[in-house]
């Protein structure tokens, strides 16, 4: 909610829709959001997160990556980058995917460097470098892309959520230390 | 926004049993959040890891996120990176 207000939403809407009927969806439009907002607000955690130290020299971790940055393989579908709260599906690319092979659905942050270099939002040719130099034990078999995503409840939601669907998928492959990049 | 996410899905994941290390652009939105270790950035949106085809400066910043796994003890540390955008220099890096 705190975004909404600093980026004046509100008021911009307000000009955009000055008239009885647009006063009327704006109101309507303003409760809708608000309401896909609450889980959002609920997100600010209050209890500490859970920490889990690594048992195993890194030269045997196996790792993977997860993004928020919206990139997916070019025949995978994009990401919903016109909905309002975002889309909290995810992609799992293959971490031996060609990077000609890469796509980026997103629109909520500049583009341009990582279309030249993905590596400075998914590190997955470094990665794979330090798979090969021995400094890491292996790659997982698959990283993990996000959207651009407000829903909450979709993403942490004990029983359906996104996030638990793919950290069991990461238990699955054995995966030991996750990095995560924000966009 | 993004910001967000990853704390929430880091949580998550750490919570399987999965350590992890996340890279933070916007310091307010991961300490309201809390992941459980951040390295926070002072870096544009769009480069978490620095710049195009900068190899060292990508694999500078893999190595302290590594090295977050064993210095940070303590969840929802967040641990600000001394770079600076544009103004470092990177040597190659050995880990």
């Amino acid at each position: 909610m705190g975004l909404f207000e600093k980026l004046n939403v509100w008021s911009i809407f307000g000009k955009m829709t000055n008239s009885p009927l647009g006063t009327r969806f704006q109101s309507a439009f303003r409760k809708l959001v608000e309401k896909g907002m609450k889980p959002l607000a609920a997100g600010a955690c209050e209890e500490p997160p859970a920490i889990t130290p690594l048992r195993k020299p890194l030269a045997e971790a196996r790792v993977s990556l997860i993004t928020t940055t919206g990139v997916h393989l070019k025949d995978q579908e994009p990401f919903d980058t016109a909905a309002a709260l975002g889309d909290s599906s995810y992609r799992a690319v293959p971490s031996d995917a060609d990077m000609a092979s890469l796509y980026i659905s997103h629109t909520h942050y500049p583009l341009e460097r990582a279309q030249k270099d993905i590596n400075v939002i998914l590190p997955m040719e470094r990665l794979r470098e330090l798979a090969e130099e021995g400094v890491i034990g292996s790659v997982g078999e698959y990283h993990y892309c996000f959207g651009f995503d407000l829903h909450v409840k979709e993403l942490v939601d004990p029983s359906a959520g996104t996030a638990h669907e793919l950290a069991r998928a990461l238990k699955e492959d054995r995966v030991d230390v996750v990095l995560l990049t924000p966009g | 926004m993004c910001n967000r996410a990853v704390s929430l899905i880091a949580r998550v994941v750490e919570s399987y049993g999965i350590s992890t290390v996340s890279l933070s652009l916007n310091r307010e939105l991961s300490e309201k959040i809390g992941a459980p270790r951040t390295l926070y950035l002072r870096y544009p949106y769009g480069a978490p890891l620095g710049e195009p085809g900068n190899v060292n400066q990508q694999r500078a910043i893999l190595k302290d996120m590594f090295a977050a796994l064993e210095t940070i003890e303590e969840p929802g540390t967040i641990i600000d990176l001394p770079y600076r955008w544009r103004r470092d220099t990177f040597a190659p890096v050995s880990f």
